[in-house]
């Protein structure tokens, strides 16, 4: 039996459900040399921001148990050298590439989605990254914000827009529901969880930049939850993210209502472990006699 | 270059060598045996999420499916990787990183602290079988079997220094490197270093005045190990923007980065 993996973002089509996430996979180029990454749904860049950004100081890294810590702070080299150097690269890879944008106002999310426009075949609008001073999760903590962020690079594009939301707020459903009110065709999160890790011995933060974003499998019933609640609030695609680290956790999301998933940290104890997650999910298919991985979106028994 | 894979390896040997620090011999199939001096590996610690992130190490030897390690007990990761028992099985990814480049004229001075042997035990290896001279000055804290298990190996070719001066020069190692130079008949030198961050700025200044080529191998906390979460970033000297310590490094000319 072949099983039907493909789905749909607006008017793009993916091959299958899996994606790998922003920040995690780097532009895709590295890991084309350990796998074939052609294979997946689709990759989203590193967040991409207009100017070059040095990122925070080290230590980015703090494990904690069964999580990480990062405060890597949005380094990256600018949307240039995004066009000089990576561009013409990652467009020979056979997959969907999504740019992954991240402004300090909306104007330079505006710019960024301009610019990039037809180059790439989807966005996906961090709004929600914990670890810069300016710009970043405030955008998505607040509903106004998130409201004019996704109107501006509404306005720039007419591809694919995907939001990524913080689950740093109290309501993370009434941010979803106002992604879609002003345009946008599907809602990706987690991004991570504020948190802090203190070496006991130097009285101080174990990372650079103090604070940090958690990720891995200590957050993923967080997520799980996060995606339902916003799952039965919105009419468009939702991606799930956060600590899927095997084919199950992947399926869970499904069926918590996630149209696609994207792998994050996974990647960084096995680096093919995106590619490793999708023949899990067509085996588990397969095993259940599930023709479409549709039927099993949104599925659970809520008794 | 060599790709990088993920061996499915398993436990050859394990001793204890020293207070806390063993050696570690592993049977990697597949695995044809190249790999440069420098470069090292991420072991997955074991199969359930904690702790979740593999840990980098050194590559101390390797011929064709069989790599060596010296693990030293510092935390949980270690303490786990140090206690695995003969037959064992887990993943160790790579080669991974740049090593040390050794095509110049110049006379190798290999300096090495503490654990920061591991990479240069491999270099003075591959300078042995290449029939090359060179030397190697080792510091510790106080005399170690470590200290003698590199003297056995390498003999001649070791100065050995200790910072309490139980054994050979009291010293540390960078301190002991300016008079070694004017003893030597050779005057082209290149260094090769590696060990705690102090010793590494130092050999850095050192080499600068001296108009001596310094290469360091850098050590940072590690995500993913292969360059895509940009964790283990270190500082471009002179020039702004990063580098990677596992994908551009570990080793770097030290003019490269500021340390
Ligand atoms: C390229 C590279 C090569 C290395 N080669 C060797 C080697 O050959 N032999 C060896 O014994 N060790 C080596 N290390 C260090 C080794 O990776 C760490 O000791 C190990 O990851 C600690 O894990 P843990 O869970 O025991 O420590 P944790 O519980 O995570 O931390 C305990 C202590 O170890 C220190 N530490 C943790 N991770 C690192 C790290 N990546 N680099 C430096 N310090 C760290 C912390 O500062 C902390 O004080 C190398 C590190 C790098 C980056
Ligand atoms: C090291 C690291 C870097 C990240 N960088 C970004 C980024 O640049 N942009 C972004 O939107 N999310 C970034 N994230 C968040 C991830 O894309 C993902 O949302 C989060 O890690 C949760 O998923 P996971 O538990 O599967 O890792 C980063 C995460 C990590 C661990
Ligand atoms: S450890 Fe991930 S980029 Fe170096």
């Amino acid at each position: 039996m072949k099983v039907d993996l493909t789905t749909n973002i607006g008017s793009l089509k993916f091959k299958n459900p899996v994606l790998t996430a922003s920040g995690t996979f780097g532009y895709g180029l590295l890991m084309n040399e350990i796998f074939e990454i052609s294979e997946l749904g689709g990759i989203i860049t590193k967040s991409i921001t207009l100017s070059k950004r040095e990122g925070n100081p080290v230590p980015r890294i703090a494990e904690t148990a069964c999580g990480i810590l990062n405060s890597i702070g949005l380094e990256n080299k600018g949307i240039d050298n995004f066009f000089s150097e990576i561009l013409p690269e990652i467009r020979k890879l056979k997959t969907n590439i999504i740019a992954s944008i991240a402004g300090e106002t909306e104007h330079e999310y505006g710019s960024l989605a301009e610019r990039l426009d037809k180059y790439v075949n989807a966005f996906e609008v961090n709004i929600s990254c914990p670890n810069v001073k300016k710009g970043g999760m405030s955008f998505g903590q607040d509903l106004t914000s998130t409201k004019r962020v996704v109107k501006k690079v509404r306005e720039k594009t007419s591809l694919p827009l995907i939001v990524k939301l913080t689950p740093n707020v109290t309501k993370v459903e009434d941010f979803g529901k106002m992604s879609e009110d002003n345009g946008a065709n599907a809602i990706s999160l987690v991004n991570t969880y504020k948190g802090l890790s203190i070496d006991v011995k130097r009285r101080k933060s174990k990372l650079g930049g103090f604070t940090g974003g958690l990720s891995g499998p200590a957050i993923k019933p967080l997520a799980l939850y996060a995606v339902w609640k916003i799952a039965r609030n919105v009419n468009i695609p939702v991606i799930g993210c956060g600590g899927i680290s095997d084919f199950t956790d992947a399926i869970e999301f499904f069926m918590a209502g996630a149209s696609l998933i994207e792998v994050g940290s996974a990647t960084f104890r096995d680096p093919d472990a995106s590619l490793s997650i999708l023949e899990g999910i067509r085996n588990f298919l397969e095993t259940e006699g599930i023709k479409n991985i549709k039927e099993i979106i949104g599925v659970i028994d809520e008794n | 270059m060599n790709k990088i894979r993920d061996y499915y390896s398993t436990v050859v040997n394990n001793t204890l060598i020293d207070n806390n620090i063993y050696l570690l011999e592993m049977f990697l199939p597949g695995f044809n045996g190249m790999a440069e001096p420098g470069q090292f590996v991420m072991i997955k610690v074991n199969e359930t999420y904690d702790p979740f992130l593999r840990r980098p190490y050194s590559i101390l030897e390797c011929s064709k499916e069989k790599m060596k390690f010296l693990i030293k007990i510092v935390g949980k990761g270690s303490k786990m990787i140090a206690h695995k028992k003969m037959n064992d099985k887990f993943n160790i990814l790579g080669p991974l990183g740049v090593g040390f480049r050794v095509n110049s004229n110049r006379y190798p001075v290999l300096v090495a602290g503490g654990m920061g042997i591991a990479p240069l035990w491999f270099l003075a290896k591959r300078l042995n079988s290449q029939k090359k001279k060179f030397s190697i000055i080792y510091g510790e804290r106080s005399a170690s079997p470590l200290g003698d298990k590199i003297k056995k190996t390498f003999k001649k070719k070791v100065l050995l220094v200790t910072d309490d001066g139980s054994r050979g020069l009291k010293s540390t190692a960078t301190g002991a490197l300016s008079a070694f130079l004017d003893n030597i008949t050779y005057k082209k030198i290149v260094l090769f270093s590696c060990g705690p961050p102090g010793m590494l700025k130092e050999i850095t200044n050192f080499g600068i005045k001296r108009k001596i080529p310094v290469s360091i191998s850098l050590e940072e906390r590690m995500g993913c190990g292969i360059g895509v979460c940009l964790g283990c970033s270190v500082k471009r000297k002179n020039t702004d923007g990063f580098l990677t310590v596992c994908k551009d490094g570990p080793v770097f000319r030290a003019e490269e980065v500021s340390i």
